[in-house]
């Protein structure tokens, strides 16, 4: 079964120099590949920046969005994840409001769940093509598209 | 005597045996018990770790022994347990982490698997009740030690009609470590980091960091050791299980399918071994022996679909072994398995003698949320967490099976041969959901 996660947080103040610091930090998640992979429940993950600071003369944005579709129960493999890239998570939270108070994750998880779910805005529509194929279901049938 | 790792040195002498060294004693009885008496149990379990034996028997820790003693003994409570104990000071557990351990095993029943049949309203000796306060298990040689073991421990049950015997359960071991659907058991157990053992069999898995089976401050840990300190830390969590086996109705499967496959090859690809231990993971084809050291020395990285071991056999859900071919990680759920026949052997001569037998199993690990209970709901009743099993599959022995859905599909390179309309196997007895303290943690609650 898949889920959404529509993850929209704002930037921490200062927000110039924090923005500059997740954008060099989101350059690094393509070394993370090989670990989403053994997680094996994600579909789809992307980053990207929103709400462009208009006081700023330089290319400045003031909200970092993770849209993501899953598969089972936030929670049921929340630990997983933080068990693999604890430190991603710290490193970006570091830059994101309210993000100080549920480092580390690993021993915070209750609260890391809690503030990913504040963030997590409901979608207004959504349309999924095959909304019950399990990333593991897929790459059983394609094993050579992994 | 080997060490897994250099670190990090757990104290050995002051964490309970069970939880880091199987005894191999040839008895156990588990009494399930009441305190009646806040006080006169704390004196109890004082006398328990006092060091001296001519008082009371003593609690076994997993400290190196050169002579293996002729009883272990071993104490678990329940959270109600610990709330009857009257504890001055807050032990409570604030981190929902704990919780199941705080709902206790009954209120957690259903959502593995323990329905129907074995819902907890129709377990066995108070067990799922408010009552049951401590598991105290005692492991023996021979039953002339149990007896005379138990015969101690009762008498200072009495003192101060502190302590009330709600039920007992015996188990003894059959001959080769077999269970009663005569599979050889307990050859899989985690490698725990900086643990001694005396024959560690290879693995290919990776060695087990100890907060996993022991609750110790590490940083990659997923909990903090709750406070206070002295009561929590080098503790560890049991989920204790009475198992009830139908093996006549086992029996009667393998025969019914014996025109499609033969009834040891189907007793194989269902548990994963063939029923002396030899994993199908290295023997498809055949039981011939293996030497001891391949027993727990493979995985499923080449054996993707399960031509060789199905995906769904038991050993290969309860521990899939590569996390490359599942939702999740198999690193974060391994857990700590000590069990014992319960009730004499199956005698095929006689199926229908009415006498019930099974295991009584001890299930270890820090999480019982993350690691015990993630095995159950999502490995052993779901299917969704591979993508080579049949929508809502089960495990065939262990899993919350009925006639009206169960299938269990076995694939060659070119078909699958699939059985279905089989029943529960194993059904759920009884349960709790004990805390086991260190000596420390022992000493704590007699002095508070």
């Amino acid at each position: 079964m898949q889920n959404l996660l529509n993850f929209i947080v704002p930037i921490a103040a200062p927000v110039e120099e924090n923005y500059k610091a997740l954008k060099e930090l989101l350059q690094t998640l393509d070394g993370h590949r090989e670990i989403f992979d053994e997680i094996g429940t994600v579909h789809f993950a992307r980053f990207l920046f929103l709400e462009k600071d208009t006081t700023s003369t330089n290319e400045v944005y003031t909200q970092l969005a993770l849209f993501t579709v899953y598969d089972g129960d936030f929670e049921t493999y929340i630990d997983d994840f933080v068990v693999k890239v604890n430190d991603l998570f710290n490193a970006l939270l570091k830059h994101l409001e309210g993000g100080e108070a549920v480092i580390p994750v690993n021993k915070n998880l209750t609260a890391f769940t809690e503030y990913v779910r504040k963030y997590d805005r409901k979608e207004e529509h959504s349309y999924r093509a095959y909304p019950n194929l399990t990333v593991q279901e897929i790459k059983a049938k394609f094993p050579t598209e992994n | 005597m080997e060490t897994n790792a250099s670190e990090p040195k757990l104290p050995l002498a002051d964490i309970q045996g069970l939880i880091l060294r199987g005894y191999n004693m040839a008895t156990v009885r588990h009494f399930i018990l009441r305190i009646d008496n806040a006080d006169g149990a704390k004196r109890f379990i004082g006398n328990l770790v006092s060091g001296d034996g001519e008082t009371s028997p003593q609690i076994t820790t997993a400290a190196w022994w050169d002579k293996k003693p002729n009883y272990c003994l071993n104490i678990g409570f329940t959270y109600n347990g610990l709330e009857a104990l009257k504890l001055q000071g807050d032990f409570s557990l604030r981190s929902d982490h704990f919780e199941p351990f705080k709902q206790g095993a009954a209120a957690r029943g259903a959502k593995i698997g323990d329905e129907g049949e074995s819902a907890p309203e129709h377990w066995q000796g108070k067990l799922g009740t408010d009552e049951v306060h401590i598991l105290l298990s005692v492991y023996a040689q021979d039953s002339n030690v149990l007896e005379s073991i138990s015969g101690s421990l009762r008498s200072l049950f009495r003192q101060g009609e502190a302590i009330h015997e709600l039920s007992h359960f015996d188990g003894a071991q059959l001959p080769d470590n077999r269970v009663h659907f005569g599979y050889r058991d307990g050859i899989a157990q985690p490698t725990i980091e900086g643990v001694p053992t005396v024959r560690q069999l290879p693995d290919k898995q990776k060695v087990a960091p100890a907060y996993y089976f022991v609750l110790i401050e590490d940083d990659d840990s997923s909990y903090e050791v709750p406070t206070p300190d002295r009561l929590w830390m080098n503790g560890s969590f049991v989920a204790f299980r009475v198992l009830e086996q139908d093996v006549a109705g086992f029996e009667n499967l393998l025969q019914q399918q014996a025109d499609k496959i033969s009834p040891e090859m189907l007793a194989a690809k269902m548990c994963g071994r063939w029923r002396n231990g030899v994993p199908l993971a290295l023997s498809p084809d055949t039981d011939t022996k293996l030497p001891e050291e391949q027993l727990n020395n493979f995985d499923y990285s080449d054996d993707r679909k399960g031509v060789k071991c199905p995906v769904g056999s038991h050993i290969r859900r309860t521990n899939p072994r590569n996390s490359d071919q599942i939702q999740g990680l198999v690193e974060t759920r391994r857990i700590v398995r000590r069990g014992m026949p319960y009730g004499p052997p199956y005698d095929p001569h006689s199926p229908d003698d009415g006498i019930k037998r099974g295991l009584l199993g001890m299930f270890i690990c820090t999480r019982l949320d993350l690691q015990f209970e993630f095995i159950m709901e999502e490995w052993v009743n779901k299917s969704e967490f591979s993508g080579f099993l049949s929508n809502n599959s089960k495990d065939p022995l262990l899993g919350n099976n009925s006639p009206e859905s169960s299938e269990f599909d076995m694939p060659d390179e070119k078909t699958t041969l699939k059985i279905s309309e089989f029943q529960r196997f194993i059904k759920t007895r009884g349960g709790a959901y004990c805390f086991l303290p260190s000596i420390t943690g022992l000493k704590y609650i007699a002095n508070n």
